[in-house]
Formats: C-alpha cells, structure tokens, sequence
C-alpha cells in the first residue's frame, strides 16, 4: 500500500506508478491517461478541497476501482473517457459525507467489437447532509454484440440535496454521420471523427491534444 | 447542371417525393416553395442521398452523372453542398478538424500555415470571429452562428451547386441580409448555381430566383418566375393554389 498526499498538486500516474491511497488537499488533479492497467485508488479530499481526476484508456483487459470520500466544501469531478477493445471494468464509488459536497461522475466510451462494458456508479450521500451535489452519468456508444452493463446507484439519506443520474447505450449518431458525410468525409472516417470527439468532449484542452495523439493510429 | 427525373422518395415507409421533375441549369437560381409538409426538405435529402430517405424510383443526374444513391461524401466532392435547415452540433469536433479532413478529401492539399491563412480570411470575408475556427462543430451556437459557420464550410470547400433549406430559419432580418450578400458575392465570383427552398417569400427579397417552383403533394405544381413567389407572398398557398398545409417539413 502506497500513500501519497496531493497539495494543490498534479500527479501525472503512469505505468510505473503504484500508489493506493491518496489524500487531497487544495485543488489538485490527476491524470491517468492511457495508462491500461488495473488500478486500485482510495481517495480522501478533505474539507474545502478539489479533486479532479482525468482517466483515459484504450484498453484490452482492465478493472478499475475508485473509492472516493469527500468532506464539507470539496468537490469531485471524475471525467472517464475510454474506448474498450476488450474488457473494461470500472466500479467508483463516491461518498459525500459532508456538507455542501459536490460530485461529477462523467464517462464517455466506445464500445469496439470485441468489447465489454461493465460499469458501475455508487453514490451515497450521508444522513443530515446540506447541500450536496452529486451527478453520474455514463454514455456508451455501442458496436459489439456483447451485453454492456451501466448502473448508476444512488443511496440518499438526507432530503435536501441535488441529485441527477443518466445512463445511455446507443449506436452512432446519425444526423452527425449524414452531416460530417455531406462534407466529404468517408463513412469510416467521419464515423472515427465522430466517436473520438464523443469520448474527448469531457476531457480538458491540454488532455485532449495528448490523447488525440494517441488515436491517430486508431 | 441538375436534373431530377420522375423522382419518388419515402421516408420510414411513407411515400413524400411523388414523380417530380426538376431541371436546373448552371448559373441559375431556382425556388421551391411549398407550404409545410410538401415535401420540399425530402428532395435535399433524396439529392444528398441521406440513408434516412429512400429513393423508390427516378433518377438524379448532375453535370451528366447519375447521382442517384451514390454515397453523400462522393455527392459532396462532386460540388454539391447542402446548407441545412437546423445544422447538426456535433461534440469534441472542431470546424478546423473537419475542413482540414473534408480538403484532404478533395485533394487540396495545403500546409497548416496556408489553412489557417486561409481560414481567418474566410472568417474576415464572413465577419466572424476567429475563434469559430476552433470551436466544436456547431456546438452551443446560436441559429445565426449556425448558419454562419456553414458558409464558412461553404467558403472553405468551394461547391458549384448551393441548397439552402430554410436558411432564414434561425436568421433575424440583419443575419439574413448579410448571409444573402455573402452567397450573391460567391455566386458572382464562382458562378455557382443556387437551389432555395423556402416557404415564404423573405430570402427571396435578398437573392432573386430566376426561377420559382410550387411543391404540393410531394410533385411540382407550378413554375414560373418571380411574379409567382410574389404572387404567393400576396396570397398565400392557399389562396393562390388551393391548397392547404399538411404537415411540418423536417
């Protein structure tokens, strides 16, 4: 187990990093950006603190697991794109035990052919919370014949707070592909055009110029 | 240039497009109108061969070739280009991404430095911001911002032949002068041909058809010159045609 705190920090996790544990304090991000590996996080933001974690995986075979704890004032922003060439496995779970917390759970994904989805959000707002935010929603484009599973779970035990869930599995948009085809482009590409721009729109600038370059060979 | 012979279309298994013949000559502008429902944004779509429409007989030639379901794309690098009704957004895609992809496809082959020179003239030519450049396909604009970044397409990929479904829409009266002084201009410059469906009067105050088209029924019902759009703006389809509104156009 391997502990490490943020401060205001970035912390860039590669293929070589092999922490667990992590406390946040100020505003502080991670990047995880096709690393593709299984990966184990226990997240602890403390009172007034930020946390955003950026994950990106073109992944074969993986399971993730985030188990995020957030206290009064922080806030959680969790963008997850991914393009599932095989297996892709994500539990997070959020826990919003303080006051005036807020949680984004954003993730976009392609499903390839050979690919198999199986995601699922647990949110749990404590009891005698005020104010808290917590938002989880998942997105899938679809093109395997395998089952996909998204579940976004919410456990609420106090009234007075915000809470949105939405999940969809669907094909290709076609109005998009009509459109990028009556420009010129190729069904292929403006297919790939397409999905990539689905999967990065959650992702900020700098991440999404790194993992454009990472799908140019796509 | 254009000619579309005894045409018939369906949409989800519903017959739209019924028999209609239309002949545009190179140069021309021509007007289809009709009230809603007539079937008049179907015939763009048949024309761009959107797989949403299928073409149950007739044929579709343009510049001598048969056009009729051939793929979008390769209608598109023919020439044609569709300025549609309500643009799609589209998420995470930039407009610089798509031209740069849509010239390649053309064969224009030219380096980031040109393209980008290339882009802030057509943004000054158009009057809009530089930052439309990067901005994600239609994406949060608002309906004149949406048409203005179809002409910006339209500059970039330089088509012979226009189809402007509904371009008011979305347009307030000074949006709607300045795209029709835009395409007057690039219709001078390029002498590219313009197809504008419509069903009121207004765009045809900006760019005068020199011919005008009623559609009912999914057939051409009428032809003539401008007296017969002004002919409608006095009475109305109805009133001039006996006919009434049956429905509402994609």
């Amino acid at each position: 187990m391997n502990n490490m705190l943020l401060n205001g920090d970035v912390l860039n996790l590669d293929k070589y990093a092999n922490v667990s544990n992590i406390i946040v304090k100020g505003f502080s991000t991670i990047n995880s950006i096709n690393v593709n590996k299984d990966l184990d996080l226990h997240i602890k933001i403390e009172k007034n603190a930020t946390l955003v974690l950026n994950l990106f995986n073109m992944a074969s075979d993986i399971t993730i697991n985030i188990c995020i704890e957030c206290y009064d004032n922080s806030k959680f922003v969790f963008n997850n794109s991914l393009i599932a060439e095989e297996n892709y496995t994500l539990n997070i779970d959020t826990n919003l035990y303080g006051d005036n917390v807020i949680n984004d759970v954003n993730i976009r994904g392609i499903n390839e052919t050979n690919g198999k989805v199986v995601i699922t959000m647990n949110g749990q707002i404590a009891g005698k919370t005020k104010g808290c935010v917590l938002n989880e929603f998942a997105k899938i484009i679809n093109k395997s014949e395998n089952a996909n599973v998204l579940i976004p779970n919410m456990v609420v035990n106090t009234n007075e707070v915000t809470a949105n869930h939405g999940v969809s599995i669907g094909s290709i948009n076609k109005e998009e592909l009509f459109y990028l085809m009556s420009k010129g482009l190729t069904k292929s590409a403006s297919e790939k055009m397409i999905e990539e721009g689905f999967v990065l729109t959650i992702m900020d600038e700098t991440n999404r110029e790194i993992i454009k370059n990472i799908l140019i060979g796509r | 240039m254009l000619k579309i012979k005894n045409l018939k279309v369906e949409a989800e298994g519903e017959p739209i497009i019924d028999g209609l013949n239309l002949n545009v000559q190179k140069g021309t502008v021509h007007a289809i109108m009709g009230p809603n429902g007539s079937g008049k944004s179907t015939i763009c779509n048949a024309i761009m061969a959107n797989h949403e429409y299928q073409i149950k007989g007739g044929k579709i030639e343009f510049l001598g070739e048969n056009i009729t379901n051939m793929p979008t794309n390769e209608i598109s690098k023919r020439g044609i280009f569709l300025i549609m009704q309500n643009p799609t957004e589209i998420p995470g895609v930039t407009n610089a991404e798509l031209l740069r992809a849509a010239m390649s496809e053309r064969g224009i082959k030219e380096s980031i430095f040109e393209f980008n020179k290339h882009l802030k003239e057509a943004c000054e030519v158009l009057h809009i911001d530089k930052s439309f450049i990067h901005r994600n396909i239609n994406e949060r604009m608002s309906g004149g911002e949406k048409k203005k970044n179809e002409l910006l397409e339209l500059y970039m990929l330089k088509p012979s032949l226009i189809i402007l479904d509904e371009l008011d829409s979305g347009l307030d009266v000074d949006s709607l002068k300045e795209a029709c002084s835009f395409l007057n201009d690039y219709k001078e410059k390029t002498g590219a041909t313009m197809i504008i469906i419509t069903h009121h009067t207004n765009i045809l105050n900006y760019i005068k058809p020199d011919k005008v088209h009623v559609i009912s029924n999914g057939k051409i019902v009428e032809e003539g010159d401008y007296s017969l759009a002004e002919k409608i703006e006095k009475l109305g389809f109805n009133g001039a045609f006996n006919m009434s509104e049956v429905g509402t156009d994609e």
